[in-house]
């Protein structure tokens, strides 16, 4: 499906509001920080369990893994970009790239992928796996996530 | 703290990946079954480049052509329990499509813009030809909507 199409569908699509939501403020400055990605692509390796349908729980990935399975399973997904170039929904290189450059300061050891078709209310990603995840990240010492919504 | 910024990136559109296909090998089969076995030189092709597909949710790139067999069967006699029993309707889809759709990157020469490859997938082949007239059988036939609506992506549905 054309993102224009994606787009004109979700435009006035309700979205939940939260009364105190999580939000934090960089402390140092992006140079020094530590990233990983957070993408919604189910991906996982070959020897990780497949995502099953409304499946919310998470799969870590490591920075330095090949052959990498795009579980998506939506017909309306164009998966061409992936066989072309993982970086389209894991941007490994990119950010060892700037690590390298020093934009970032480093590039997390551990990785994160969730599957993006959800309900509405996500409650297990909410009161759970997302805070595991969280917890992941956080003992490798992580910063900054970057998101790849898919 | 929230920013919005102005810069979009538009589709480039939705015209086919230009890719030429193989010439008939075997006349004597269902043309969709001849023209995904004539591709698979080109999908191993790209799978020695690349290292990746996302063929094996349901069957290996081996059934491929037995599964576009099936759809065939289906659409000429209007049953749908032989797919069913392959698998999940809309997985059988997708390792076929993807098939194609890997393939058709390797025939090419240049990295497709979005959404081109599927064009081609659904308007230049006759499997994708074929997975609209299955999903119009279906529907029609009244078979359980998950079986059909995931068949083929929502702007080919008509």
């Amino acid at each position: 499906v054309p993102d224009s199409d994606i787009r004109l569908a979700n435009a006035n699509q309700p979205v939940p509001e939260f009364e105190s939501p999580a939000f934090n403020r960089l402390r140092k400055p992006v140079s020094e920080c530590r990233v990983a990605i957070v993408t919604t692509a189910a991906l996982h390796s070959s020897d990780q369990p497949k995502f099953l349908g409304g499946d919310q729980s998470f799969r870590e990935l490591l920075a330095s893994a090949d052959g990498l399975v795009l579980g998506h399973i939506s017909p309306n997904f164009d998966r061409s970009g992936f066989i072309s170039d993982p970086n389209v929904v894991f941007p490994i290189d990119r950010l060892n790239e700037m690590a390298v450059e020093r934009t970032i300061g480093s590039v997390a050891s551990t990785h994160i992928s969730f599957l993006g078709a959800q309900d509405e209310t996500m409650t297990s990603i909410r009161l759970d796996s997302g805070p595991a995840a969280a917890k992941v990240l956080l003992s490798d010492a992580v910063d900054v996530v970057l998101l790849t919504p898919v | 703290v929230l920013e919005d910024f102005p810069d979009k990136i538009d589709d480039a559109g939705v015209d086919p990946i230009a890719c030429p296909l193989p010439p008939r090998f075997e006349p004597s089969l269902p043309e969709a079954v001849d023209e995904a076995m004539a591709l698979r030189p080109a999908y191993d092709r790209q799978l020695r480049r690349s290292g990746r597909t996302v063929v094996g949710k349901v069957s290996g790139v081996d059934q491929v052509p037995e599964a576009v067999a099936v759809f065939v069967r289906l659409v000429e006699s209007g049953s749908w329990q032989e797919l069913t029993e392959l698998g999940n309707p809309r997985l059988v889809a997708q390792d076929i499509r993807g098939y194609y759709e890997e393939a058709a990157m390797e025939l090419s020469d240049h990295t497709p813009a979005a959404h081109a490859a599927e064009a081609w997938f659904y308007r230049q082949t006759a499997t994708g030809r074929l997975m609209l007239d299955a999903l119009k059988v279906m529907k029609d036939g009244g078979a359980p909507p998950p079986d059909w609506s995931f068949l083929v992506p929502r702007n080919f549905q008509s």
